[in-house]
């Protein structure tokens, strides 16, 4: 290829560069204007002292002692997320995968059983937490209602401070099955069915070949759902917000649910918001990063 | 073309947005835009005031309002934004933590030849004084107090005493299941703690020093403050059993069916009531009832709104309107209309306060009410721990589990982590 040749091309290939900048551009700078700044934002106003409005003073490390030390009801909060994630987790895992293989067998009507399970999940978080309030009413709600004709004496649901936040978890299982279904319906279809045939052959029961063959290939997607799980589950706000408002007795106060007051309540302060904000990230950090090292190994 | 077609829309989205923004926060030269916190039942009431306005002003403006759910947290991203409105109806208690929000209008009250900051109530100028400043004037006086369904309760019936609150709840809670009918609304007890320490003659919150504290000594329990305390914990344990505390019966909605004899609520409890049922019911209002016939008095937790210019607005434009509303004339017009005690002394003798049984009863019992403690971050305090101890107390007298069993253990809890939050709070 001659010098010209040479040139002429990466001319035209740098063109075509240019104008695939360009599309990508204005996505490039929303992400890096609604994004990028307000993370960096976020990290520097953490090490102030800002109501928003008036003067920003540099207070060092400050806002992290305080939160060690006076606050515990931020700490009250992961302990709630903690509890909460006991239960939707494997939930997150175990419900979304049985809907999976329900769906994906060859019975009439599959399709439709698929958007039932999925509908839930294009509710609005708000609509469907005030009709649960009403679902879960411990006197008169249908739940406890249906308990008693069978005798049973329901729980005090969101009245307690045991079940309060079970009964978030049930609200978020009944939103969040349809996404994860759909997830592992995909995966479950990119799994070649060549070697079910060779199991079948060398003589593999269905159940064998669900924990020899579909669950290993189904690893890599199920650390996805966990690792999306554990986020949700730290950034858990609206269902709190409608259902509880943090209560019975801070049972169910969620660190976004702090953070958030304590950003725009009474005696708001963001540089204080914001050292939240970055000690909340700093544990998602932490904890992807171990489920990741964990299931890496097994999965990839 | 293609290229033609995508900038012509670009510039039309653009131009529509440039549009909208324009309109958003504080009026042009002629107009005036009001913000209020308000319910829905109160949108009526606005309407009203702001068509008076607009037909009786010689100010040359006109009036818009906007309703917020809550001022102060609109308020704080509209004024970095630029949409601030030109006037506020401020929530007083917000003041101490918010007034960086706010003008200071020492100066211009004191220029002023219409606005006299003693003739308003002096509890409530209090929640606007702060740190020097004068953060606001006070409009209006809302004091909660015990509100009867009369088609429920007796005359005789009606509390003046914790000893009768007690047995009236009693008599008047009957049924089981769907038919509950409960004496008293004892799931808002928990917002009711410092009312009922005012009515005992103590005081919850002790702001002497640098941080506020909680006033309850717990380790010295013949003490006034851990005394007076107690015995308001043990009524509501009290109140809290006879009832069995049944689910929503907190709603306005248990209220207006009549499953509810008695409840604590702000002194205009009636209006909300009549907008929500379409007819007006059969109430009374009285204060929360005294300890005793010899201990304590008949009192009630004073709120209240007032009017504040925000800091990034024209404080003259705003100030002008101000002197407009707190006239006599005016300030009596607003709070007939809201069904409001007027914060002015001298209104309080208004022919429309004698008029109405709820102003009347506030009138008389003015002088044993007080404001919230006027302390930074009080409102957090109450909300993560005397309403959650609460809670936890009524958890414990509905299912028998929980960590809260009495007084001695709600009480260990409101003082340690209430004392704890407030440090926080005053480093903030």
């Amino acid at each position: 290829m001659t010098n010209a040749t040479a040139k002429k091309k990466l001319t035209m290939q740098g063109k075509l560069a240019l104008k695939g900048f360009f599309f990508v551009l204005p996505a490039l700078l929303f992400f890096v204007v609604f994004v990028l700044v307000p993370i960096f934002m976020a990290m520097f106003l953490a090490f102030t002292s800002y109501d928003g409005i008036g003067e920003i003073t540099f207070v060092g490390v400050q806002n992290f002692i305080n939160i060690f030390t006076l606050d515990s009801i931020f700490g009250k909060s992961f302990l709630n997320v903690a509890w909460y994630a006991l239960f939707a987790i494997p939930l997150s895992v175990i419900l979304p995968l049985l809907y999976a293989l329900l769906i994906n067998t060859k019975v009439k009507g599959n399709k439709v059983f698929r958007a039932i399970y999925y509908l839930p999940g294009l509710t609005s978080a708000v609509a469907a937490a005030t009709v649960f309030r009403l679902v879960f009413n411990p006197d008169i709600g249908i739940v406890n209602s249906f308990l008693r004709v069978f005798g049973i004496e329901g729980p005090q649901w969101l009245e307690s401070s045991k079940t309060a936040m079970l009964t978030i978890v049930i609200l978020a299982m009944w939103q969040g099955i349809g996404g994860n279904m759909i997830i592992y319906a995909a995966a479950l279809n990119g799994i070649s069915p060549e070697l079910y045939e060779a199991a079948t052959i060398d003589g593999a029961s269905k159940v064998r070949m669900f924990f020899k063959i579909t669950m290993p290939l189904l690893l890599p997607t199920t650390f996805f759902i966990v690792t999306m799980s554990i986020i949700g589950a730290f950034q858990l706000y609206d269902q709190v917000l409608m259902m509880t408002d943090g209560g019975p007795a801070n049972s169910t106060v969620t660190p976004v649910f702090v953070i958030y007051n304590r950003a725009f309540g009474t005696n708001s302060n963001m540089g204080y918001a914001s050292a939240q904000a970055v000690l909340l990230f700093l544990v998602i950090a932490a904890i992807t990063v171990l489920t990741q090292r964990f299931v890496k190994d097994r999965a990839y | 073309m293609k290229k033609l077609l995508a900038t012509a829309l670009a510039l039309t989205v653009s131009a529509g947005a440039l549009f909208g923004l324009s309109s958003c926060g504080g009026g042009g030269d002629n107009n005036i835009v009001v913000w209020c916190e308000a319910t829905g039942s109160d949108k009526a009431v606005m309407d009203e005031f702001v068509k008076y306005f607009n037909e009786n002003n010689d100010l040359g403006y006109t009036m818009t309002y906007k309703m917020q759910d809550s001022v102060s947290e609109s308020l704080a991203s509209a004024s970095l934004g630029g949409t601030a409105p030109d006037l506020v109806i401020w929530p007083r208690w917000e003041t101490i933590s918010k007034k960086n929000l706010l003008h200071d209008l020492s100066d211009k009250i004191e220029a002023s030849e219409t606005i006299e900051l003693s003739d308003y109530n002096e509890a409530a100028r209090r929640e606007l004084e702060i740190s020097g400043g004068v953060y606001g004037v006070p409009t209006d006086l809302d004091a909660w107090g015990l509100w009867c369904n009369m088609d429920l309760v007796s005359e005789e019936q009606i509390p003046a005493t914790w000893d009768e609150l007690i047995a009236s709840t009693e008599a008047l809670t009957s049924g089981s299941g769907n038919d509950t009918i409960v004496g008293l609304d004892a799931y808002n007890l928990r917002g009711q703690f410092y009312g009922f320490m005012l009515s005992a003659g103590g005081q919850l919150v002790d702001t002497s020093g640098t941080i506020p504290k909680i006033n309850i000594d717990i380790s010295d329990k013949s003490s006034k403050s851990y005394t007076d305390a107690e015995s308001v914990m043990n009524l509501f344990i009290e109140l809290m059993t006879i009832t069995g505390c049944p689910t929503d019966y907190h709603t306005d909605d248990k209220f207006i069916e009549g499953k509810v004899a008695m409840k604590f609520g702000p002194s205009n409890y009636d209006k909300t009531v009549e907008t929500l049922s379409g007819k007006k019911m059969n109430m009374n209002f009285v204060g929360y009832p005294a300890k005793s016939e010899t201990e304590g008095a008949v009192s009630g937790m004073l709120g209240g709104y007032s009017l504040a210019i925000p800091k990034s607005k024209d404080i003259d434009k705003g100030f002008s309107v101000m002197e407009w509303w707190l006239s006599d004339e005016n300030l009596e017009k607003y709070c007939e209309l809201y069904s409001l005690l007027p914060a002015k002394t001298s209104l309080q003798s208004a022919e429309f306060v004698q008029n109405s049984q709820v102003l009347s009863t506030m009138k008389e019992m003015l002088p044993a009410c007080d404001v919230r403690p006027i302390a930074k971050g009080y409102s957090n305090v109450e909300t993560s721990w005397i309403f959650s101890t609460i809670d936890s107390l009524r958890e414990y007298i509905r299912t028998g589990s929980g960590s809260i069993k009495d007084a001695e253990s709600a009480l260990k809890q409101i003082k340690e982590k209430g004392d704890s939050q407030f440090q926080l709070e005053a480093m903030l």
